[in-house]
C-alpha cells in the first residue's frame, strides 16, 4: 500500500494514499463561530464546501500556534475534510504487515519506513472527527 | 429519422450526482465570470466571455430538468415499511399510492421519504394496532402544480376530535408549524404519536425552514388527514449579506421583515434584556456577535427585524453589505451541533459564508 507522508513542525505523519483526494495550498478560511476548537475554517474547493481541521492540534490536544501550508483534502465516507499540515513530504510504498498498532488500539498505527518510525492516520481515526 | 429505441435511458446515480456537482461548480464560476467579463477591455474576450455565460445558463436550466424524480421511486420502500409494520403489530394495513408521476427534485425525495417512514410507524403503531379493524387503510396523495408540491397522508383509523383537541390546545386549527414546541409535543401526546419526538420535531424544523405549512385535520372514528405543502423554488434563496466583527454572513431574504437604523429607535434594558419598540411591538434585541462570540471591531450600526412563526427578534449587525442569490449548502457533519448556523454558501469570490439559522435563533432566545 501507499502511504503520502506530510510534516507537521517537525513530526512525521502519514495516511492512507487512497483517502487522499487533493491536496491544496493555503487559502483564506472563513471561521465556524461556536465549533470545535480542531476546526479552523471552511475552505470551498471545487463547489464543496470543506471544514479545514487543525491536525497538530487534533492528534495531541496541545494547541500550537502553527502555521499551515499545506491543505490534504481526504474523502471520509460521503463528506471531505481537510487536513491543514506543515508541508507535505513524499509518497512512501510499505508493506501492509509493518503497520502496528500501540497498545493494541487499533485507532493507533505507526509504521516503520527505512527505520523511520512514522504515525499512520488511520480510516476509524479520522472517522471520528 | 430517430434511431432511439426507447426514451428514458438508465444513468448510474453516482454518474449523474458527479454531472450535477460539476454543473454546480460552473454555476458558482459564473457569478466570477460575469466579473470579469465588465473588467476586460478587449472586445474579442469579451464576446467569448458572454457566450460561454450563456452556455453555463442553458447546462443550468437543463440540468434542473435531471434533478427531477418521479415520486414512484418511493413505492418500493414504502411497500416494504409497510409490511414490516403489518407483520410487527400483525394487523393488515392497505397502501393506497396515488400521484405517483409527481415529480420533485432529487434533495426534496429523502425528506418526504423521512416524513412518510415516520408517520407511516406512527399510524399503525397508534392509529391501527391499538383497534384492531379488518380494513386499515393509509392513502398517500401527491400533487403538484409547479409552484407547491403538496403531499396528503390519510389514515381509516379511530382519528381524534377536532373540535375538542384544538380546544385543549387553546388553537383554531392545527398548522403544526404555527405552534410553539411544546405544543407539538403535547398535540402529539393527545394523538398519541409518541414513537418519535425528535424525529419529527426535527422534520418540523426543516418544513419552518422550506417555507412550508403542515396541518391535520380529523373526524373521530372516521379519518384523520396530514397535509404537508412545500415550496418548490426553496433550494436557491435570496440573501441579505451582513458584517459581524470581520466576518461576513448571510441571512435569507424570507425571514427579514424590516431593516432600521439603530440610531433611529431607542433600546430599553430590563433585567439584562434589551429590548426596541418597533411599530407598537417590544422586540428583544439579540446581539449577534455575542451570539457567536465574535469580537466586535466597530459599533453595530444595523438592526435587522426577522420573523419566523410569529416570533420576532431584533438583530443586532456591524453594517449591511449586499443583496445575493445564494445557493444554500448543508453542514458538514463536524457542524451539526452548532444552532445558530443552517449552513454554507459560496459567494462570487469563491469563499465560503454562512447561513444564519433564523428559526433557530428565534428558539434559542
Amino acid at each position: 500500500m501507499q502511504i503520502l507522508t506530510f510534516l507537521l513542525k517537525d513530526e512525521r505523519y502519514a495516511i492512507d494514499i487512497t483517502l487522499v483526494n487533493t491536496i491544496e495550498n493555503k487559502m483564506p478560511l472563513t471561521p465556524v463561530p461556536n465549533s470545535k476548537k480542531y476546526v479552523i475554517g471552511l475552505i470551498s474547493n471545487r463547489g464543496s464546501v470543506i471544514p479545514v481541521i487543525n491536525t497538530s492540534l487534533m492528534l495531541d490536544d496541545k494547541d500550537i500556534n502553527n502555521i499551515f501550508e499545506k491543505f490534504i483534502i481526504i474523502s471520509i465516507g460521503n463528506e471531505k475534510l481537510a487536513l491543514a499540515v506543515n508541508e507535505i513530504d513524499d509518497v512512501v510504498e510499505i508493506e501492509e504487515k509493518n503497520i502496528e498498532n500501540i497498545n493494541n488500539d487499533e485507532d493507533f498505527s505507526i509504521v516503520n519506513v527505512n527505520s523511520n518510525v512514522i504515525t499512520l492516520l488511520t480510516y476509524k481515526q479520522l472517522k471520528k472527527i | 429519422m430517430s434511431n432511439d429505441f426507447s426514451e428514458i435511458s438508465n444513468v448510474n446515480k453516482k454518474n449523474l450526482d458527479e454531472l450535477l456537482h460539476l454543473v454546480e461548480e460552473l454555476v458558482i464560476n459564473k457569478v466570477r465570470i460575469e466579473k470579469m467579463k465588465n473588467e476586460v477591455s478587449d472586445s474579442s474576450h469579451g464576446k467569448i466571455l458572454d457566450q460561454e455565460l450563456r452556455i453555463i445558463s442553458e447546462i443550468q436550466a437543463s440540468i434542473k430538468k435531471v434533478r427531477l424524480i418521479k415520486i414512484k421511486t418511493l413505492t418500493n420502500s414504502l411497500e416494504s415499511l409497510v409490511s414490516n409494520c403489518c407483520t410487527e403489530y400483525n394487523i393488515n394495513v392497505d397502501l393506497i399510492f396515488s400521484g405517483q408521476e409527481t415529480e420533485i427534485e432529487n434533495t426534496l425525495i429523502i425528506y418526504i421519504h423521512n416524513i412518510l417512514n415516520y408517520l407511516i410507524k406512527d399510524i399503525c403503531a397508534s392509529e391501527f394496532a391499538a383497534f384492531k379493524n379488518e380494513s386499515n387503510q393509509i392513502k398517500v396523495t401527491t400533487y403538484s402544480d409547479g409552484k407547491n408540491f403538496t403531499m396528503v397522508i390519510e389514515s381509516n383509523g379511530k382519528g381524534f376530535n377536532y373540535e375538542d383537541t384544538c380546544e385543549k390546545l387553546n388553537k383554531k386549527n392545527l398548522d403544526l408549524i404555527s405552534f410553539e414546541e411544546d405544543e407539538v409535543k403535547k398535540f402529539l401526546n393527545i394523538i398519541n404519536f409518541t414513537n418519535n419526538f425528535e424525529e419529527f420535531l426535527k422534520l418540523r424544523l426543516d418544513l419552518i425552514y422550506l417555507d412550508g405549512s403542515m396541518e391535520f385535520e380529523s373526524v373521530a372514528n372516521e379519518f384523520m388527514r396530514l397535509t404537508i405543502i412545500i415550496p418548490l423554488t426553496s433550494s436557491i434563496m435570496q440573501g441579505l449579506l451582513v458584517t459581524i466583527g470581520d466576518q461576513i454572513f448571510a441571512i435569507p431574504l424570507d425571514f427579514i421583515e424590516t431593516i432600521i437604523n439603530k440610531n433611529t429607535v431607542k433600546t430599553k434594558k430590563s433585567k439584562n434584556i434589551e429590548m426596541i419598540i418597533y411599530m407598537d411591538h417590544i422586540i428583544q434585541l439579540v446581539r449577534v456577535s455575542d451570539l457567536l462570540k465574535i469580537e466586535a471591531i466597530s459599533e453595530p450600526s444595523c438592526i435587522i427585524i426577522v420573523k419566523s412563526n410569529n416570533k420576532r427578534a431584533a438583530l443586532l449587525v456591524d453594517s449591511l453589505l449586499d443583496q445575493t442569490d445564494m445557493v444554500i449548502k448543508h453542514k458538514h457533519s463536524i457542524m451539526m451541533d452548532i444552532g445558530e448556523i443552517k449552513g454554507t454558501t459560496i459567494l462570487g469570490d469563491g469563499l465560503v459564508t454562512l447561513v444564519l439559522d433564523i428559526p433557530s435563533i428565534l428558539k434559542e432566545i
